[in-house]
């Protein structure tokens, strides 16, 4: 190596570090937070760790639950009370806890999902995704008929009506106060005196 | 990674109470005014609240699906608005005496 390419070699692997230290400062500086959007860099490595999370035999395999009115209202009230927490009834993500994950809570209506296999939606529901909000639900094994179902609910995202979106509001989990805020409003609306109005529950 | 799923359930299992109402908050009170845009209301501390209405804006009357015009100055109302926000999600109406 001459002494001038040992002098741009040397040029170059400083500026690398260079940019490496000031990002590192910004970064400590600045700290992290889950409200921003994951850095194309971040994306690139989640989708690469989606892919190769799911294994191939489950990728490719069939939803054993035939579909029927039935599994799509069994799906419905199950998704209500086990996931809409962080995916919304209508698995947007609109919701506190799905818009403030780091990755954010996806929109399952979206192609991203839908493109997926129904193994893969079947392996994700039971096996969680490492480095996100999403658990793994499961026992994690091939046979989980509720899964399954949460399959075909998933697959039927678009179709849901208002109607339906409200009987899944219903189901909803709440908290001992939030239970009791909605008794207080009953009895408010039907004409009780009710304890001056509760101040607005503390939504974390 | 026991440790880190522990935490993430945690959390989770923390926050599905917190979001029965998906963030909304409620505004509980009596109609002083009512129009095609707005309604507002008084608090049992005796301030006013008004609330912007919408397209998207759905109304109950005491229980079943209701309309704007259902709503009159001293009905007694539950409104659902966004947390810290003022556009009305959904105005429950209280049977009217």
């Amino acid at each position: 190596m001459t002494s001038g390419s040992r002098f741009v070699f040397s040029a170059l692997i400083g500026a690398v570090l260079l940019a490496a230290g000031l990002a590192f400062w910004i970064a400590v500086a600045n700290g992290f937070s889950t409200r921003t959007m994951p850095t194309r860099v971040e994306r690139l490595v989640m989708r690469a760790l989606h892919r190769w999370s799911v294994p191939t035999r489950a990728r490719d395999a069939v939803n054993p639950v035939a579909y029927a009115p039935e599994v799509w209202a069994e799906s419905r009230a199950h998704f209500a009370d086990h996931c809409a927490s962080c995916h919304g009834n209508d698995g947007r993500g609109d919701t506190e806890i799905g818009r403030n994950l780091f990755p954010k809570a996806p929109d399952m209506t979206l192609q991203v999902t839908q493109d997926k296999t129904d193994g893969e939606l079947y392996w994700i529901i039971e096996n969680g995704i490492r480095l996100t909000g999403m658990p793994a639900w499961g026992k994690g094994g091939p046979d989980d008929m509720d899964t399954w179902k949460l399959v075909h609910f998933i697959r039927r995202l678009k179709d849901l009506t208002p109607e339906q979106l409200k009987e899944m509001a219903a189901a909803n989990p709440r908290s001992p106060a939030e239970l009791q805020e909605e008794k207080d409003d009953e009895r408010f609306l039907a004409g009780e005196d009710v304890t001056p109005a509760s101040p607005a529950p503390h939504h974390h | 990674m026991k440790q880190l799923l522990s935490v993430i359930a945690l959390v989770l299992a923390m926050g599905a109470g917190a979001l029965a109402h998906n963030g909304n908050d409620h505004v509980r009170g009596t109609v002083t005014a009512v129009s095609a845009q707005s309604v507002t209301v008084q608090l049992a501390d005796k301030t006013t609240k008004t609330l912007s209405i919408s397209a998207k804006t759905e109304f109950d009357n005491a229980g079943k699906p209701g309309h704007l015009a259902d709503i009159k100055v001293g009905d007694r109302v539950v409104v659902d608005v966004p947390e810290h926000g003022t556009s009305a999600l959904l105005i429950k109406v209280g049977a009217k005496k």
